[in-house]
This record gives C-alpha cells, structure tokens and sequence, in this order.
C-alpha cells in the first residue's frame, strides 16, 4: 500500500519544527562566549585604551614642557612618558583589528608605522614647509606616530641640545605628541560603546551583527588574533632584524623601537596583552580564555603558563638590545623566535582544536 | 531470457519522469539559489581572483582562474545554466553546461574542496545522461507532453545517493566517532547555551547518542528511504538530520543538496500524488518503454565501480586516514575531523649562509593557509611553490622544510610532516603513498 503524500507532509514539518526551536526558542541560555568577549571589552580592552589616551595626553604634556626648557631632565622625563605610552599600546596590539586596520579610519599606522624612516623625517626637517600641528595633522605614516617621536626623543643624544639647535624639530615634536593625543581618543572613541561602538561587533555578534554572523566566528577572530599576534613578533619583529624571514643577513635597521632600546621590551608587553585574555587580567569579575576552557573540561592553565614563561625567558636571554644582539648575538634571538614558536603552536593548534575555532574566515565550509 | 538481458529488460521499464523531473527542478533551483549566494557573499574574488597562488589539482594544472572580470561572467554563466535547467530547456545541453562550469570552478583551487560540492558536480553530470527533461520542462512542452523514463534513470541516481550516505556511514565506524565522540563533543559544546536541549547537547552522552545515530542514520537511511513502508518516517528523519545540521554547524548549503537528494527514493509519480495533478497522456508506465542505449547498463556500471572504488582507495596507503587525509577527499568521509594545524616552512640554498623561515601566511589566503595547514598534499604543493620561487629568483640547490603541527579531535597537537625531508625533492603523484606524512599517535592527557 502506498503511503498518503499527507503522512510525509506531517511527519516532515513535525521534524522541521523540532529542528527549528533547537535555535529558535524563546528562552535563550546566557552564552557564556558572549560574556567572554563583553569581558575581553570592558575589562582589557577599553581599560588599555583609555590608559594610553591617558599617557599620550601626559606625553604631549611632557613634550610641551621639553620645549619650553630645552633641558636635559625635561628631555629624560619625556623619553619616560613616551615609554611608558608605549605600554598600554602594545598590550592592546592583540585587538589590532577593526578601527586599528579598517578604512576610514584605520589608525594603526597613524599611530606606529615602523621600522621608522629617517629619510622621510629629515626631509620634512630640511623642507621648507611651517610645521605646526595643522601640518602634522596632514602628514602620512612615515612622518607621524609613535615612531617618529622616539626618533626625535631617542636619537640625537641625551641632552636637549639638538632640538634647541632648531625651532622646527620642537614644533615638529609638540605637533607629532599632539597628533597622537587625538589618535589616541579617536582609537578609543571608535571602539567604546559610548561612541564609535566598533566593541559591539564583537560582543553583539550572532545578534544581526553584519562583521561576525556566529559568535563562534568572533572568538574564532580573537583566537586568531592571539596566535597572530605571537607569530607577527617571530616573523616581524625578531624574524626581520635577525635574518631568519628576511634572507639571512642581520637587518638591526628593521627592529622595532630600535632608537629607544625598546623593542623587546614591545614585545613583552605584546605578549602581555595575549596573556591578559587568557587570564583576564585582574578586574573584578573580570573572565579569560582559561576559565572558558575549564568549564569546557579542556584546561590548558598550565600549558600556557609554562609557554608564556618559557618566551619570556627567551626573550629576557637576549643580550643588550635587540639592534645589537641580531649581530653579536643572533642565536638567542633565534632561539626565542622557537619559544614562541611552542606558545603560537598552543593556541593555534590544541587550543583552536579544543574550541573548534578554525572556521571563521568565510562561511565557504561544510563537508 | 539470460540475466543480463532480464536486469537490461528491468532498467529499461517505463516509469513516470514526474519524480525525475522534480529531482532536476529542486536541484536546479537549489544550484542557482548556490550560485547567487556564491556570487552575492563576494567569494568569487575572495577565493579564486584574488589568491596569487592556487593549489591545483594533479592533472589539472592548467585549470585556472580566469583575468579580470571572467570569473564574474563564469558564474554569471554557471547562474544561467543553472535557471535553464531548472525550467528545463535543452536540460541535458544545460546540465552539460552547469557541470562544466561549476566543476571547472572547483578545479581552480583545492582549498574550496568540500564533499556537497563534488556531490553536485557528480549528480550534474548525471543529469547531463538521464532524461530529466522528459516532464515538467520546457522540452517536454516543446515536444508535446511528458514521456516516460526508463527506471534504470531512478536506479542509477539512487545508487549514488545511496552510496555516498553508506560510504559516510562506514567512514563514522571508528574509534573516535563511536568511542570519544568525537568531534561532535566539541562541536556540541558550542551549542550549550541554546534553549531547551542546548544543556543537554553539551554533554557527553548527548554526543555519543548523536555520534551512534549519525553512523545508524548514515548506514541505512537509504534502505529505509527506498522501502514503502518505512518511507515517511525516514523522510521524517532525514529532514531532522538534515535540517538540524544546517542549524547546528557551519555546513553551508550540504543540507539542502542532501534533503532534495532524498526525493530520489520516492516513488516515481510522487509530484503527481503530493500536488494531485492527474497523470497527462504519454507519462504512463503502461506507454511504450524508452529504449534504454546499448552503452548505458556498461557506463552506469563503470561509473558506479568508480563510486565504490574511490572511498576505498584510503586502504592502499598506510597510516589513519583522518590524518594522512591520503584517500580522504571524493570519499564521503564527512563530518569526521576537527583537525586545526601551524605551517611554517625552511627554505635552504646554495647561496644563502643560513635557512630562511617562511610563514606562509605571507602568500596564502586565510582560508587556503587553514585548509593547507592540515592537509599533506597542499603542504607539498606549497612547498614546490616555494622551491619553483627561489629557482625563478636564479637561487640554487634549493630545498624546502615543512614544519608542521596539527592537532586531530581533540588529541595533542603533533608533528604531521617529517621536518628533515626536502619536500621540494618529493615527486607529485596523483595517487603514490607519501612516506613523508608522520604517522598518528596515540591520544595522551592534555595536562
């Protein structure tokens, strides 16, 4: 006997239905992804961001004060307001998404494009344009930012007498120092909530949010961007000045940092900020990667502490700065190009693994 | 009457084309709603213009994107065939024409492989041979009305659904799908938060329920499909299965291509009894038979050995298959892995001092870097792009290191390629064993 086509019909849409309110219900259980990326927001994010306005505002500050006096101890207390500026940034370079690298206002580069071009300086210094902030305001990449001002904090002594040597060189610098100030607010502005809400394309994801349909996708991004951030200092910023991704010759030129002895330093407070969002840093209530991978029954505490403390390690075995130990010690370097190796590995392969964060680049997937 | 002559005489039995012809209909539409999806998220450019470098498949090497703006009017083309052979005017020339396109599209670049799609390529050539024209087209109107097919038509396209859910079902009867639930745990996991069963998904008898379902569900739905009497029921169940998926995991448009593949089972004349359309004159069983093609019963049967032979192929080489992945592609083994990996590369020669490390990041898009990471072959591909680099840069005495790491459901990460092998060195045969890929260990505790 065949079977009446209503008995398919029946069967089929009472199976759809069912299917359907697995996602469809009405009574949606708080996710706890979606309280980890609020978390990653409120508590790392913004907090580092609205600490690097604050220390910028004290550098533009401080650059001012230089330029008045022109004296060697307001030129060192400047240096230390610049590195201590230095500090929230690289921690936040985790989040260099979004506002960081998206037009139009992508300013990540107005911020710190490097390795610094001297060249593109002295050509402003030696041109005969005004410098004064509305200039600077128009100026690209190479000539604005955090590099460019440590050229001019860092690199021609440690006495004021270069900059008193030449009115434009300080003009230069309260305009680069006040430039950076807005960057600063524009960078923060763009992500908080309050204003330019970029944050909520993480945190509404899945909600109608057109940058992360799933939020399974906008962890998967923030996964990445932990191993990317650990593979950008091997490849970039150890892997190019020693030789090892970049032909084989010592390149000191194309450090980080390089006129300030920096750059590992930079790295440290890059891998700082990865830290902060395994861990979650110390505010109250605040939520890491580590605690969502424990309820998921796949710790990985003690994995990522032992590869944290294994690059660190690494990274303090390097002698002097890394200008100079690319030639006179170039097997430290690459030996810490490995431990971080171990550490990019970890949250590449067995973490991603552990979340199934591989898909998320586009939704061309399936089997 | 001889055997062969009585299953020639069997298949070549007048049927009703209304099913065949529905199957074109949902296929086709589904296909050209595929295409503009395809088009409309922007991954023409994404995956085929904008990538310097393809992984191309052996043999076809010479397939490749085509300049400027010729891969917008491919698939505006592939969209055309496909709305043709929807409305079925000249079906099989539109088939034809849907297979080439879409399958040339496919040839372009490994890292856009996925199951469903060579699922689609099989079944457009398929219906490139079968009489899917023969009711509810364009053709048939020309032609006067609806005719009857052969059944050997239904026959055959049930055989390759059938065999790509058995062959599914039989790649899921291994430890990890049946013992650690794997990967379903972890992607469950995922899902907890969601209403009413998302508590219950997450957990790891869930995953071990669904895992023993699936496998169940892959190995016998077609049976039960194909029975009578089960038939609603199965339907039932696989709109479930289907749909669920589709809810549940990033799988694209697989659910759809399945669920409008189950339609192959029914009855000839379902469309007719669904929708209460009387049976017009000519589309009888009771008409003539069709004449079924002297070649046909040989290439149903050479085509169908090849359909069984390819998800074999995996026990020719040595090592898991899941890891290896020797074997694993147009072979059904789908769902199985959740497999992630790390690829860095050494490149040596004779004029540079020291070895240079090369992230692949750097030449790759972030899908073809993630579908690379995992897969052997790709990593050997890769590493003769790099080689064939250095040379064209008058380097000598070139060689390539992969450094890889993959973690497999849930094991540790480990080693996938043997790090002392010069990889530009190792021949690219379409089916040679790889004695490079380092073989799968034992899982051991994470902490």
């Amino acid at each position: 006997m065949r079977q009446p086509a209503p008995a398919i019909f029946g069967l089929s849409a009472l199976a759809l239905v069912a299917a359907s309110s697995v996602a469809c219900g009405p009574t949606e259980i708080p996710d706890k992804r979606r309280a980890l990326l609020e978390s990653w927001g409120e508590d790392v994010l913004l907090p580092l961001y609205r600490d690097f306005e604050a220390r910028t505002a004290e550098l533009d500050d401080a650059a001012e004060t230089l330029c008045q006096s022109l004296n060697a101890a307001d030129l060192g207390l400047a240096r230390d307001a610049w590195w201590a500026a230095r500090a929230p940034w690289k921690q936040a370079e985790v989040f260099g998404f979004g506002p960081y690298s998206e037009e139009p206002v992508r300013l990540g580069p107005k911020i710190d494009f490097w390795p610094v071009r001297a060249d593109a300086i002295d050509a402003l210094l030696a041109s005969d344009a005004v410098i004064d902030d509305a200039l600077v305001a128009t100026l690209g990449a190479t000539q604005t930012g955090m590099p460019v001002i440590e050229v001019l904090l860092y690199a021609h002594g440690d006495d004021a007498d270069w900059l008193a040597a030449d009115p434009r060189r300080c003009a230069y610098l309260t305009g680069l120092t006040a430039d950076l100030r807005v960057h600063a607010t524009e960078i923060r502005a763009a992500w908080d909530p309050e204003a330019g809400a970029y944050l909520n394309h993480l945190t509404e994801a899945g909600r109608q949010d057109d940058a992360f349909s799933t939020l399974q996708m906008a962890l998967a991004e923030m996964v990445g961007r932990m191993a990317f951030t650990v593979e950008n200092i091997r490849n970039d910023r150890l892997g190019r000045p020693v030789g090892l991704t970049s032909g084989g010759t010592p390149q000191p030129a194309k450090a980080e940092s390089q006129s300030s002895g920096r750059s590992i330093e930079d790295i440290r407070d890059a891998l700082r900020g990865v830290a902060l969002l395994f861990d979650g840093g110390d505010a109250p209530g605040a939520q890491g990667l580590d605690g969502y991978l424990i309820e998921r029954e796949r710790p990985f505490t003690k994995r990522m502490a032992t590869a944290l403390a294994a690059a660190h390690a690494a990274l303090d075995a390097i002698p002097g700065p890394l200008t100079e130990a690319v030639d006179s010690a170039p097997e430290s370097v690459i030996a810490a190009i490995a431990a971080l190796g171990d550490l990019q590995r970890l949250i590449q392969v067995d973490i991603a693994n552990a979340l199934s964060v591989t898909v998320g680049f586009n939704d061309n997937d399936g089997d | 009457m001889a055997a062969p002559q009585r299953l020639a005489a069997r298949l070549a039995a007048p049927r009703d084309a209304a099913g065949l012809a529905a199957f074109r209909v949902l296929f086709g539409a589904l296909m050209l709603a595929a295409t503009l999806r395809f088009w409309a998220k922007g991954w023409v450019d994404t995956l085929y213009v904008e990538p310097a470098f393809h992984f191309t498949w052996a043999g076809f090497d010479w397939v490749r994107p085509w300049p400027g703006a010729w891969m917008e009017v491919h698939f505006a083309l592939m969209a055309l065939a496909a709305l043709s052979l929807t409305l079925g005017y000249r079906t099989r020339v539109s088939a034809g024409a849907f297979w080439l396109f879409f399958t040339y599209a496919e040839l372009i670049d490994k890292a856009t492989y996925l199951n469903h799609y060579y699922l689609v390529s099989l079944l457009a050539l398929l219906l490139a041979v079968l009489p899917s024209g023969a009711a509810y087209s364009l053709d048939a109107r020309r032609r006067g009305g609806p005719r009857p097919v052969p059944l050997g038509a239904y026959a055959l396209l049930r055989a390759q659904v059938a065999v790509v859910y058995v062959f599914a079902g039989l790649a899921k009867l291994d430890a990890d799908w049946l013992l650690r639930a794997e990967p379903l745990h972890t992607w469950l996991q995922a899902h907890a938060h969601l209403p009413l069963l998302g508590p219950l998904l997450a957990t790891p008898a869930a995953a071990l329920a669904m895992s023993w379902a699936g496998a169940l569900y892959d190995l016998t739905i077609a049976g039960f499909l194909l029975w009578r009497p089960s038939r609603p029921f199965a339907f039932a169940a696989a709109a479930l299965f289907h749909v669920g998926i589709w809810l549940l995991f990033p799988v694209g448009m697989f659910s759809w291509v399945m669920l409008v593949c189950t339609t192959v089972f029914f009855d000839p004349d379902w469309p007719r009894r669904w929708f209460g359309a009387p049976e017009p004159p000519g589309a009888s069983s009771q008409a003539s038979p069709p004449r079924l093609p002297s070649l046909a019963i040989p290439l149903a049967s050479a085509w169908l050995l090849i359909q069984l032979a390819l998800p074999l192929r995996h026990l020719a080489y040595p090592g898991a298959v899941n890891w290896t992945e020797e074997g694993f592609r147009f072979a059904w083994r789908v769902m199985l892995t959740e497999k992630t990996g790390q690829a860095e590369f050494e490149l040596r020669t004779a004029d540079s001092p020291s070895p240079r490390l090369i992230f692949p990041q750097r030449d790759l898009t972030p899908l073809q870097a993630k579908m690379m990471s995992t897969q052997p072959d790709m990593i050997h591909d890769y590493a003769h792009f790099l080689a064939a680099r250095a040379r064209a840069e008058g380097q000598q005495d070139v060689r390539v290191y992969a450094h890889v790491t993959a973690a497999l459901n849930g094991r540790p990460s480990q080693p996938l390629i043997d790090p002392r092998v010069d990889l530009a060195a190792q021949p690219r045969t379409l089916l040679g064993a790889s004695p490079w890929i380092l073989p799968l260990r034992q899982p051991q505790p994470s902490e």
